[in-house]
């Protein structure tokens, strides 16, 4: 079966001749995509995606926003090859500090050179799953998990066996936590900020739970803090409520607004499970009873039929949506952009991070200090605006527009 | 037909495709050409600029290399934002590149047309 390459150009011959090439060269299959939007579609939905080749001028759309899009939209990104026009060093560096994997030029084009560097995205994308599936294996043996600091799934599930032995009488509560809405920032945010943003709620948890506890990282988006030898309800309520309390993350990635609460769920030992499994699902179970009822957190009694949910806690709250998070509703766009500073006859590229109705936020390839006015161009859409400046940190810009 | 063959034909297809795409963008380099030496215009500079940057990329591949030169040097001048008249000569002299190499476009049945 031919290895299924990503194709995205926007000269339509052009892509018809990487795809003959790929039949004809190197039993690949080119899948044509045109937009950077059809690309990432196809992304999301089929991961038989090998590689990708991409233009390095899409139009409207830089090559190199979109590759560092995908970068950062996917867990296991395929490898990124940029097929470029404009044979640049400068432009090929910018490409490697992204992280694409190969650059080829369009101009005096060597067929095999192509095919040569997708074959080796490949195979390197190969041994780097490899390695990385044997670090995982040594990591599962590890007492302490790399993403978080926190104890690892492996060691949480070893002491719950051994708890559940030493505590057959007094038992134990295992709290499950869960960072409500990071699903949602990964999947609009990428994996990056996603990743951030779970470490230091990772390191709150860490902080809210008593020395005493044992708190772990499950993996995905789950953690656990056991206490031993503690059952009654009025502890395990009052342990719950310092949680919910106390692990609020607020943070501010891209001028947007993050603040992440905790769902939590309770279920002990052996009032709600017979063995560390049980219980670890019958937590689960309820706190996503209490994330539906919209309750900050939730645990069961056991006077109460199996699976209901405690009516202890009385405050109700709504979840944030994502949307709500935001400042100001941006929408979130991979453009080219013009920075024209007419005093110094000077017109700087751009990337078109965000925009909304009073300006924009973006990104420019190299840093240095854009003036406090100048005009600027969404290439392809209308003629330049008067902006003003209203923050730069590093190569990341906001501006407003003044008309 | 074997497949190094079936390539070599989908070849031949894809330059003239290309060669034909050309011939017709000079009448489009000629206008943007000739507007944008009466007045500068960014949205004239954009097109010109994508134009150029389709051709410079596309033209070794597909058999019409003396092309290449021209479009990438016109392509360059419009990133370093030079001035306008100048731009616009370079748009028309490209034009002028283009006939000389593709000929006419080929109307529809199969005459060749001036620019309109």
């Amino acid at each position: 079966m031919a290895t299924r390459v990503a194709v995205i150009d926007d000269d339509p011959l052009y892509m018809e001749f990487v795809a003959s090439l790929f039949t004809n060269e190197g039993s690949l299959h080119a899948v044509k995509t045109s937009t950077s939007d059809e690309l990432m579609a196809l992304l999301k939905v089929d991961p038989s995606i090998e590689c990708v080749v991409l233009d390095y001028d899409l139009g409207i759309d830089t090559g190199l926003a979109l590759g560092k899009a995908i970068k950062d939209g996917f867990e296991d990104p395929p490898p990124i090859i940029m097929l470029t026009g404009q044979g640049s060093e400068r432009t090929a560096v910018k490409a490697f500090r992204i992280g694409f994997s190969d650059y080829v030029s369009k101009r005096n084009l060597d067929r095999s050179e192509l095919i040569r560097a997708i074959q080796g995205a490949i195979a390197r994308r190969k041994e780097d799953r490899l390695r990385l599936a044997e670090t995982d294996k040594l990591r599962s043996n590890a007492r302490f998990d790399s993403l978080t600091g926190l104890h690892s799934a492996s060691y949480v599930e070893a002491r719950l066996s051994d708890l559940r032995f030493r505590h057959a009488q007094d038992g134990f509560t295992l709290i499950m936590v869960r960072p409500k809405l990071l699903p949602k920032i990964r999947s609009d945010l990428g994996y990056v900020i996603a990743d951030k943003l779970l470490r230091n709620f990772a390191s709150l948890l860490k902080e809210a739970t008593a020395e005493s506890a044992l708190c772990g990282h499950l993996g995905a988006d789950q953690f656990v803090i056991v206490f031993e030898g503690r059952t009654d309800p009025d502890f395990v309520a009052s342990a719950c409520k310092r949680i919910y309390e106390s692990v609020r993350l607020s943070e501010e990635h891209n001028r947007m607004q993050i603040e992440i609460e905790p769902a939590i769920g309770a279920a002990t030992f052996p009032a709600d499970g017979d063995s560390a499994d049980a219980v670890t699902k019958a937590a689960a179970k309820v706190l996503e009873q209490a994330e539906q009822l919209g309750l900050p957190y939730g645990f069961t009694l056991d006077e109460l039929p199996e699976g209901e949910l405690s009516p202890i806690v009385a405050e109700t709250m709504s979840m944030r949506q994502l949307e709500e998070m935001r400042k100001e509703a941006r929408k979130r766009v991979l453009k080219r952009g013009k920075i024209i500073i007419e005093g110094l006859n000077s017109v700087i590229d751009c990337s078109v991070r965000n925009v909304s109705e009073s300006g924009a936020h973006l990104r420019i390839e190299s840093y240095f200090r854009v003036p406090d006015r100048f005009k600027f161009q969404i290439v392809g859409v209308g003629a330049p605006r008067e902006v003003e400046k209203r923050w730069q940190v590093g190569a990341d810009l906001g501006v407003e527009y003044r008309e | 037909m074997t497949a190094k063959a079936e390539f070599e034909a989908k070849m031949a297809a894809l330059s003239t495709a290309f060669s034909q795409r050309t011939a017709g963008d000079a009448a489009e380099f000629e206008a943007l050409g000739v507007a944008l030496c009466k007045a500068d215009d960014q949205a004239h500079r954009d097109r010109i600029q994508y134009l150029a940057h389709r051709l410079a990329g596309g033209s070794a591949t597909f058999g019409l290399v003396t092309l290449e030169e021209p479009a990438s040097h016109l392509e360059t001048r419009i990133l370093a934002q030079a001035d306008a008249t100048e731009i616009g000569e370079g748009s028309q002299a490209l034009a002028e590149t283009i006939r000389r190499i593709c000929g006419e476009p080929v109307t529809q049945n199969g005459g060749n047309h001036a620019p309109a």
